[in-house]
């Protein structure tokens, strides 16, 4: 598939220090990739180098397969989404005219304009007849972010760049954020790349996690792949020691479970689209070894035990 | 003289300097606005403006009105001029400082978000960072505004005519009529011109929250 963004080589210092040390890194269409890593390992000057907010000081950046150096700034920009942590609304503009940023500098005509703002606004969950006019002070922090995705998005852009964009958030707001921005990326399949320090969002969200640690690519895989097998200590560490739980949290019960003669419904029942890790943890509550996958109507799809979810994960881990 | 009887007799040349004194005040307040606001830009954007201008501006703020009108007789002569350059440079400063200030304070992530939106450097500022920092602007505009309405009093001593030339005619003739009617007259206007700035400073405040 086509790379949609490349990082080939590239470097940036400040001052001196090096806060990402010749990255090589290829995001493909529609994929969402996460860069993860603690403070200051480089992700978000990585992030901030794709739309030129930062120069780097060698090596090249391409999006759709130009490099970024080659097409005018505010035409690169327009041309990719941004969302932040703080969100950066402009306060003395409504809700409304927030989403129309980009449209109205690219001087959509204003019936055009009226229209995507309603879309959008019906796409992130906020009814427009009683958000438009808001300002955004008058928002909660999820209403608030929920507009900076629709910001992001007005003007179609192919890719949206995210640099935290969930982390001032609470979890139950976040976890639903996350939820949505999955079902949007369903729908609308940009290339998503997402900043983050938190490594549940970045096995949740991305297609691939691109691990950072003080400038330099450590790790560059699949979530699966990054929890069964962590390129080293450091990253075994940042994924924490519940790693082959949040693995299991990747895998649906539809995977494994298995019609059995005799054992037609066993346990506990739980939609055969949750996750694995929710199945251990639900025989584990109620005190069984097996539960019950049961298809959208209901019905019994098969059943699976604790021994079975173990032995997966670890057959599942290379050698 | 009663007040009754000046205002009768001299109604005409009341009003005529008030009218003046409003003149006088709207050029050197929408002057001030005008060079305050852009130098406030260029302060806040520019190093090098910074460290030319802040130092004189904290002279300039230092120095009493009378002085710069008594340095002005020598340079630019009694009259209009005269007196103009003086209010005007001690108008600019509080709104030039405000300027500085409130773009200083406009959110950084705000203002990333528009670069990363694609605005033009130009459009951060007019769109985005001017309408931040309005309700500080107009703040600074309101403290000059009140100074000069009463400083231009003093232009009467250089002869320029104003409200000020009631108040110094009631001082040089020990007429009372003619210096209060001068004096309560700056008041009002001084006081209705706060208001007004206040009102404003207020509406622009709340767009924001």
């Amino acid at each position: 598939m086509a790379l949609a963004i490349e990082f080939r080589d590239v470097s940036k210092d400040f001052a001196g220090r090096t806060a990402v040390d010749r990255l090589t890194l290829g995001v493909e269409e529609s994929q969402t990739v996460a860069l993860v890593g603690p403070s200051g390992c480089g992700k978000t000057t990585s992030l901030k180098m794709i739309n030129r907010l930062i120069e780097p000081s060698s090596g090249e950046i391409r999006v759709a397969g130009r490099s970024i150096g080659e097409t005018p700034l505010l035409e690169l920009r327009r041309s990719l989404g941004y969302v932040i942590q703080y969100v950066g609304l402009f306060p003395h503009m409504t809700v409304a005219e927030n989403v129309a940023a980009v449209p109205t500098l690219l001087r959509w005509p204003k019936a055009k304009i009226e229209a995507r703002v309603d879309e959008l606004l019906d796409l992130v969950g906020l009814p427009p007849e009683e958000y438009r006019t808001r300002r955004p002070r008058a928002l909660s922090g999820g209403q608030q972010q929920r507009v900076g995705v629709a910001r992001a998005l007005a003007a179609d852009p192919p890719v949206l760049l995210m640099d935290e964009p969930f982390g001032a958030l609470d979890p139950i707001t976040r976890a639903r954020l996350q939820d949505e921005l999955k079902a949007i990326q369903r729908k609308l399949h940009k290339t998503v790349v997402i900043v983050t320090h938190d490594m549940d969002e970045a096995v949740r969200l991305a297609d691939k996690v691109a691990v950072l640690r003080a400038g330099r690519l450590v790790q560059f895989d699949a979530p699966s792949k990054l929890l069964l097998a962590p390129a080293d200590s450091f990253v075994a560490d940042l994924l924490g020691r519940d790693r082959l739980l949040k693995y299991l949290r990747t895998v649906p019960l539809r995977a494994l479970a298995m019609r059995e003669t005799g054992r037609e419904e066993e346990g506990p029942k739980l939609s055969e689209t949750s996750s694995l890790e929710e199945a251990l943890l639900t025989m584990l509550a109620a005190g069984v070894s097996s539960a019950t996958a049961v298809g959208a109507g209901g019905q019994a799809v098969g059943t699976v035990t604790a021994a079975r979810i173990v032995a997966s994960a670890t057959a599942a881990v290379p050698h | 003289m009663s007040l009754g009887d000046y205002l009768q007799l001299y109604g005409d040349q009341v009003a005529w300097l008030a009218w003046q004194h409003f003149l006088l005040f709207a050029i050197s307040l929408g002057g001030a606005t005008l060079i305050g606001i852009g130098l406030g830009i260029a302060v806040s954007k520019e190093r090098a403006a910074a460290a030319v201008a802040v130092p004189v501006v904290n002279v300039l703020q230092a120095c009493p009105e009378v002085v710069l009108l008594a340095l002005s007789i020598p340079l630019l002569g009694i009259g209009f001029e005269g007196a103009l350059v003086p209010l005007f440079v001690k108008g600019v400063l509080p709104i030039l400082r405000n300027t500085a200030s409130g773009l200083e304070s406009v959110d950084r992530g705000m203002i990333e978000a528009s670069h990363a939106l694609g605005y033009a450097p130009r459009q951060v500022l007019l769109r985005i960072e001017l309408p931040a920092a309005l309700p500080v602007i107009i703040a600074g505009m309101r403290v000059s505004a009140v100074m000069l309405v009463s400083v231009l009093t003093l232009t009467a001593y250089i002869g320029v005519e104003s409200l000020g030339t009631l108040i110094v005619q009631g001082i040089a003739r020990m007429d009372t009529a003619p210096l209060v009617i001068g004096s309560l007259l700056t008041a009002v206007f001084a006081v209705a011109v706060n208001y007004l700035l206040v009102g404003a400073e207020r509406l622009a405040a709340r767009r924001l929250s």
